[in-house]
């Protein structure tokens, strides 16, 4: 594995994630690792260590951290906040640093996928003539795609959708 | 010892002064404390001199004596130093009833240490913080942003006044732009007032902290620079830093004045460069040995309201000290059978206290004694005895009881009293200054006539009031358990432990333990 090169990385980055909303917490923690047990998708995928992001991220590891797709792991079930005696409130610090890598474009290639969707449907899951003629035989009204209200908050973009990004399929 | 005065007997002197005890006071240093603490000293009617260091600073003033120059030799006790004072025209010898020390440990460089050479891009800590104040500016650096790197408490541990001094730095360059801070540490020391505070202040302002456990940062030069290259304690990875500066803490040694301070006291290895051990039983600015004091710096502390504390605290200490009489009877104090002594000086090596001088023979200063009987244990003449033990702790009641708890008056007996009676039915309780007064041949007496277990419960570690005499009981302890075992007895039926006055659980779990064992057996 390369050196990493602390001349190289970015001092300001810990400073932008706190500047976030709910990214305050950031420079409090003491590295304890009680987040990181008490987190349940470290043990299924090694790469999301909550304590090891902050660390991360306190270095200013912007790129490795941004660029990466274990930041999208998270299933925001708040244990790492509950947890944490330092009050860092990690949940809130994700979506932090998740919001950070949107503005920088780095998102996986399957949310990108479900912003589209709801661009053009206004919904995740697109509803067509099938759907409404099952709808239809069970009494129920038919559904009209109102995708305008989204396309005015979802303002069209060049989404390099794949930027840093290989194999992430993303579901939540 | 009737009509003898042992009050004033040297350890170098050639004659045994047996004069009135002195009032006056020595001072070392201390800045503007030192002189502070000399002008309340002669508002409660105590002669002070302040010694200040030859190359020192100090500001004038009429009112106390200063002279300049160093300790060249001291010895005595309370109410009677003797002291060679070095200045730069002659060599004085001045008679002191007592000694203040107010100076701070010397620092040395540890650059060396870290195998690399020194470069103008490198400080040692005190050095740093002395050129920015003298208005030193940092490298400017067009592109980016600049680094520095500070060593702190890698290659030999540094204290509580150093972090103080990194801490200070930080808040100096607070105000630089485009500057990051990296500390290299092994343990960083919070532990005085608002320190804590701070140091988490400038984490929040993103100082970045590296803790290693082991595997300290490499460090390379080259005609470009220097290079720290390490394993990221969290992350594991491999990391490199090409800093701007680099400042490194230093070594803390005692100054020459505070060594032969330091030497009237056999224990102070333990607690040195300070004149006090780190330890809850040192009230104030006591320190182990009678008549010597230990204000702010000299006893590690630095901040500005524990000063101003110990400038009132070591007066009241001085008028307290200046009050007792010795009692001349010899009980209570170790005294020498000088028929058995062989004068090996032994006694005069480990008494904790610096309470044994030597004229011609060892001698025992009753008002420095604490009576801890580290001394009678170690006599190999058994040659010194504390006359007063003994006699009150042995009590025919009791004395038949199967088992045997010895306990250190300074915390065990405090324990007991938080017994309830039933679990110490079979119990005797004996009582000494110290745990160090326990020898292993005392030990295995109480097998021999018959007891059924033995503990002894001694202080925490760096929690005994004569330093070592806690671990010198352990120590033997297990030197009689291995008798025990020669002598085909079960060990396990002696038991040291340690305690306080408030883990009374320590000493049940041992009679409960050594109940245990006689029974089964």
């Amino acid at each position: 594995m390369p050196k990493i090169n602390l001349n190289e990385l970015d001092p300001e980055f810990k400073h932008r994630v706190a500047e976030q909303p709910g990214g305050e917490g950031l420079k409090a923690c003491f590295a304890c690792k009680a987040c990181t047990a008490a987190c349940p998708i470290q043990p299924i995928d090694k790469r999301y260590d909550p304590r090891k992001i902050i660390r991360m991220a306190l270095l200013g590891m912007k790129k490795q951290v941004l660029e990466s797709d274990f930041i999208w792991l998270c299933s925001s079930c708040y244990g790492c906040q509950e947890v944490c005696p330092q009050n860092v409130r990690f949940t809130e610090v994700m979506y932090a640093i998740k919001n950070l890598a949107a503005q920088e474009a780095c998102i996986p290639p399957g949310l990108t996928a479900q912003r589209s969707l709801l661009k053009k449907h206004g919904r995740l899951y697109e509803v067509g003539e099938f759907e409404n003629e099952k709808r239809l035989k069970m009494g129920l009204p038919p559904i009209i795609e109102h995708a305008e209200d989204f396309d005015v908050i979802l303002p069209d973009q060049t989404v390099e959708s794949d930027r840093g990004h290989s194999s992430t399929s993303h579901n939540s | 010892m009737s009509g003898q005065v042992t009050q004033s007997v040297f350890l170098k002197g050639v004659h045994r002064i047996q004069e009135e005890a002195s009032s006056k006071v020595l001072i070392l240093g201390g800045d503007e404390y030192g002189i502070r603490i000399a002008e309340v000293l002669k508002n409660n009617a105590f002669d002070s001199t302040v010694l200040i260091e030859p190359n020192e600073k100090y500001p004038a003033n009429p009112k106390v004596e200063i002279v300049q120059g160093s300790i060249r030799d001291i010895s005595g006790f309370m109410g009677n130093f003797s002291v060679q004072i070095e200045t730069l025209s002659n060599v004085a010898h001045s008679r002191f009833g007592y000694i203040v020390a107010a100076q701070p440990p010397h620092r040395e460089s540890k650059i060396n240490a870290f195998a690399i050479h020194d470069s103008k891009s490198i400080y040692n800590l005190s050095e740093f913080k002395h050129y920015l104040n003298s208005g030193g500016r940092l490298p400017e650096r067009k592109d980016g942003w600049r680094h520095i790197a500070f060593f702190f408490d890698l290659k030999g541990s540094s204290d509580v006044s150093q972090f103080e001094t990194l801490v200070s730095i930080l808040d100096r360059l607070e105000t630089e732009d485009r500057l990051q801070s990296y500390v290299f540490t092994r343990n960083l020391k919070v532990a005085s007032l608002g320190l804590d505070a701070r140091f988490r202040y400038h984490r929040q302002r993103g100082v970045v902290f590296f803790k290693f456990d082991n595997d300290d940062p490499v460090i390379n030069q080259d005609e470009n620079g220097s290079v720290i290259t390490f394993i990221e304690p969290l992350l594991g990875e491999e990391m490199e830093l090409t800093p701007d500066i680099m400042v490194f803490d230093e070594i803390l040694g005692p100054s020459e004045s505070l060594r032969s301070i330091l030497n009237l006291i056999p224990s102070s290895p333990a607690f040195s460069p300070y004149l006090q051990p780190e330890s809850s039983r040192f009230q104030g600015v006591e320190t182990p040995k009678a008549g010597i004091y230990a204000v702010g710096p000299s006893r590690g502390v630095f901040d500005v309201e524990s000063l101003n504390a110990d400038v009132q605290a070591v007066t009241v200490y001085i008028l307290k000290a200046s009050m007792e009489k010795p009692d001349l009877s010899g009980k209570g104090v170790a005294s020498v059978d000088h028929g058995k002594c062989t004068f090996c000086l032994t006694c005069l090596r480990l008494c904790p206290h610096g309470a044994i001088g030597f004229i011609s023979r060892p001698e025992i200063d009753p008002l420095s004694c604490r009576a801890c009987g580290v001394c009678v244990v170690e006599c190999p003449m058994g040659a010194i005895e504390i006359r007063s033990l003994g006699e009150s702790t042995l009590s025919t009641e009791t004395s038949s009881r199967p088992i045997k708890l010895i306990v250190c008056a300074k915390s065990g007996l405090q324990a007991v009293a938080k017994i309830s009676a039933g679990i110490l039915a079979d119990v005797e309780i004996i009582a000494l200054q110290c745990a160090g007064n326990v020898s292993a041949i005392s030990l295995l007496e109480y097998f021999r006539d018959g007891a059924g277990g033995v503990i002894v419960a001694g202080c925490f570690k760096g929690n005994c009031a004569s330093i070592y005499g806690s671990t010198l009981a352990e120590r033997r302890v297990g030197y009689a358990a291995e008798v025990l075992t020669q002598a085909g007895l079960d060990p396990e039926r002696l038991e040291f432990t340690s305690v306080a006055g408030n883990t009374p659980e320590r000493i049940v779990e041992a009679i409960m333990k050594i109940k245990h064992r006689v029974i089964s057996h």
